[in-house]
C-alpha cells in the first residue's frame, strides 16, 4: 500500500496551490501590522503593553482563522461533491474512511499553520513597536492559575484553549459538508455555532438554572475563561476537566457521523 | 472464451426507494476485449458503471475485478480499473499535470517518466501545464483518459466517453481504445447510447434497458458472415413497378421506399441484374442490406428511448 502521507499530500496541494489560501495568509499577518501600527501613530498614551495588544489581537484573529478553516473544510468535502472530482478521488485504491481521514488531518494542519503564524505576527509586530517585556502582569489576570508566570506560558495556553474551540468548530463543520455535502450550510452553520453559540448560553444561563445548559456545546467551547480562573457559565459549577469531557464526546459524535455518512452514502450525480 | 474474466458482475440489482434501478444484471468482461454497454438514456448504465467502481453501494449480488469482490476488497478491486464516470470532472485550478500528480500519488509505482509518456500519448504535451479551468471540453477528455490509464488498469470503464468529442476526437479515441486492447490487453468497458459508435468499437455489445440486460451479443461475428449467405439486397432502379413486373417468378421480390427490395445470395444478385438490364431497367445501385446494430437495438427494445 501506498504511503498514507501521500494522501494528506494532495489535500495540502490543493489547499495552497490556491490563491485563496494566500489570501488568508495575507490577512492573519496583515491585521496584527496594521492594528499596531495605526494604534503607534494615533495613540498618546504609552502605556500600552505588547502582550496585551496580542492577546486582543489573537483573539480577534482565532475567530478569522476559525472561519478560513471552516471555508477551507466545506470545500474539502462538499466542494468535491459540488465539482464532481469526489468520482475520481474515490475510485482510487483507498477506502473512503481513509480518504477522508487525509482531508481531516490536511484541515488540522491547515489550522495549526495559521495559528502558528498568528502567534508569530501577533507577537514579532507588538514586540518591536510596543515592546514585550518579561513582566506581562497586566495581560494575566491576578485570578488565573498563571498569575506570577511567563506571558509566553500564559500566552501558550491561551492559544491552546482556542484552538481547541476552533478544533471542535471545524469538526461541527467537516460534520454538515460530509453529511449534506452543502459547503453554504457548512460554512453558514459553523459560523453561527461560532458567534451566536455564546450568545444563546448567556440567555439561557441567566433565565434558567437547568442543569443540563452545562452539558450544551456552546456552553463549553470558551475554554480560555478557564485560564483567567472563571468559567463559561458563572452561575454553574463547572471545571477545565469538565468542559474537556463535554468537548470530547461532542468531538466523537461529530466525526462519528462525518465517518458513517461519507462512507455510506452513494455517491451519485 | 475460456479465460477468466476481469470483471464479473453476478445478479447484481440496485434499488432506490422501492424501485429497481438494475435487476439481477450479469455479465462478464474477458481480457483484451472492448465491451460495449449500450442502453437508452435512463437504462441504468450509468448507475451500473457506478456500483462497478465502488460508487454506489449494490443492493444485492455483487461486481468482482480481478477475482476480488467490489464490496469486501475493494482498494484490491479498485487498483485494477481506471475510469471516467460521466465528464471528466478535473481540479480546474491546478495544471492538467498538477492532477494527474494528484491521481498518480493515489495508486503506487507511478513515475514521473509514466506520467510524461502518458501526456504525450493523449496528445496534451503542449498544454498541461495550463490550469483546467483553460482546457476544451475536448482536452479534459483526453486528460480523464490519462488518469485513468495512468496505472496500466486491467479494465478501462468510460461512461459515454465521446461526449463533447468533434469526429476527429471520436476516431482518435476508437483507434486508442483499440490499440489498448490488442497491444496491452486492456478490457474496455463503454457505456454509450450512440449505436453506431458502438458498433465500430466494441466486439461484444450488452443492450441494458429499464435496468434490465436484454441481450449480449458479439458484433464482430455477425458481420463477417453477412456476405456469403442470403440477405436483403436492395436495387436502385429507374422505374421500380416495371422492374417487379419482370421479377414476377421471384416471391421475395418488393418495394420498400422506392427501392426494389428482394431475399437473394451473391449469385442472384447478379442473375436479378441480368435479367433487369436486358429488360430494358436502368439499375443505378444495388447493395446488401445489412441489419445495423440501430435496427437490432431498436428491435430489442423496442423502439423505446427512455426506459
Amino acid at each position: 500500500m501506498v504511503d498514507f502521507w501521500k494522501l494528506v499530500q494532495n489535500e495540502n496541494m490543493k489547499i495552497y496551490l490556491r490563491l485563496r489560501t494566500w489570501i488568508m495568509l495575507g490577512i492573519v499577518v496583515l491585521v496584527p501590522i496594521l492594528v499596531t501600527v495605526i494604534y503607534v501613530l494615533v495613540s498618546t498614551s504609552d502605556s500600552a503593553n505588547g502582550w496585551d495588544m496580542m492577546k486582543l489581537q489573537s483573539s480577534i484573529l482565532f475567530s478569522l482563522i476559525t472561519i478560513f478553516t471552516v471555508v477551507v473544510a466545506s470545500e474539502s468535502v462538499a466542494g468535491e461533491f459540488s465539482t464532481g472530482t469526489i468520482k475520481l478521488l474515490l475510485i482510487r485504491p483507498w477506502s473512503r474512511a481513509t480518504i477522508l481521514l487525509s482531508k481531516y488531518i490536511s484541515l488540522l494542519l491547515f489550522s495549526i499553520l495559521f495559528s502558528a503564524v498568528c502567534f508569530l505576527f501577533t507577537w514579532g509586530i507588538n514586540a518591536a513597536l510596543l515592546g514585550a517585556g518579561s513582566d506581562a502582569s497586566s495581560v494575566i489576570p491576578a485570578t488565573s492559575g498563571y498569575a506570577g508566570h511567563s506571558p509566553w506560558a500564559y500566552m501558550s495556553m491561551y492559544y491552546l484553549y482556542q484552538w481547541i474551540q476552533l478544533v471542535l468548530v471545524v469538526t461541527f463543520s467537516f460534520m454538515i459538508s460530509s453529511a449534506f455535502r452543502s459547503g453554504g450550510l457548512s460554512i453558514g452553520l459553523s459560523i453561527f455555532l461560532l458567534f451566536a453559540g455564546n450568545t444563546v448560553t448567556g440567555i439561557l444561563s441567566a433565565t434558567t438554572h437547568k442543569p443540563w445548559i452545562k452539558y450544551i456545546l456552546f456552553s463549553n467551547t470558551d475554554l480560555a475563561s478557564y485560564l483567567d480562573g472563571g468559567s463559561p457559565l458563572p452561575n454553574f459549577h463547572m471545571t477545565l476537566g469538565f468542559s474537556l469531557a463535554v468537548l470530547a464526546v461532542y468531538f466523537i459524535i461529530f466525526n462519528a457521523i462525518s465517518w458513517s455518512v461519507f462512507m455510506k452514502r452513494d455517491v451519485a450525480a | 472464451m475460456s479465460q477468466t474474466p476481469v470483471a464479473r458482475l453476478q445478479d447484481v440489482t440496485k434499488r432506490i426507494g422501492g424501485r429497481t434501478i438494475i435487476d439481477r444484471v450479469s455479465l462478464e468482461v474477458y481480457p483484451g476485449e472492448v465491451f460495449g454497454f449500450l442502453g437508452p438514456n435512463g437504462s441504468g448504465k450509468t448507475t451500473t458503471i457506478r456500483m462497478m467502481v465502488g460508487l454506489m453501494a449494490m443492493t444485492s449480488g455483487d461486481i468482482s475485478i480481478g477475482g476480488h469482490s467490489v464490496k469486501r476488497e475493494y482498494p484490491k478491486a479498485a487498483s485494477q480499473v481506471g475510469a471516467i464516470v460521466e465528464n471528466p470532472e478535473m481540479y480546474k485550478y491546478l495544471t492538467g499535470y498538477q492532477n494527474l500528480v494528484h491521481f498518480a500519488r493515489m495508486n503506487p509505482s507511478i513515475t514521473r517518466q509514466r506520467i510524461d509518456e502518458v501526456v504525450k500519448l493523449v496528445g496534451l504535451s503542449g498544454r498541461i501545464h495550463d490550469k483546467v479551468r483553460k482546457y476544451s471540453l475536448g482536452m479534459r477528455q483526453r486528460l480523464g483518459v490519462a488518469q485513468a490509464i495512468m496505472h496500466r488498469p486491467k479494465l478501462l470503464i468510460l461512461d459515454e466517453p465521446t461526449n463533447g468529442l468533434d469526429p476527429a476526437g471520436i476516431r482518435e479515441l476508437r483507434d486508442y481504445l483499440r490499440q489498448l486492447a490488442q497491444e496491452e490487453g486492456t478490457s474496455v468497458f463503454v457505456s454509450s447510447h450512440l449505436l453506431s459508435e458502438m458498433e465500430l468499437m466494441c466486439d461484444r455489445v450488452a443492450i441494458l434497458q429499464k435496468g434490465q440486460l436484454i441481450d449480449i451479443r458479439s458484433i464482430r461475428g455477425e458481420t463477417g458472415t453477412a456476405a456469403k449467405e442470403a440477405g436483403e439486397a436492395l436495387f436502385e432502379v429507374d422505374h421500380p413497378d416495371a422492374a417487379l413486373g419482370i421479377l414476377q417468378g421471384q416471391g421475395s421480390a418488393r418495394i420498400v421506399d422506392g427501392l426494389l427490395q428482394l431475399t437473394a445470395d451473391r449469385d442472384l444478385i447478379a442473375e436479378t441484374n441480368k435479367r433487369l438490364v436486358e429488360a430494358g431497367i436502368r439499375v443505378y445501385g444495388i447493395r446488401a442490406k445489412t441489419k445495423s446494430l440501430e435496427d437490432q437495438f431498436l428491435e430489442v427494445t423496442g423502439g423505446e428511448t427512455v426506459g
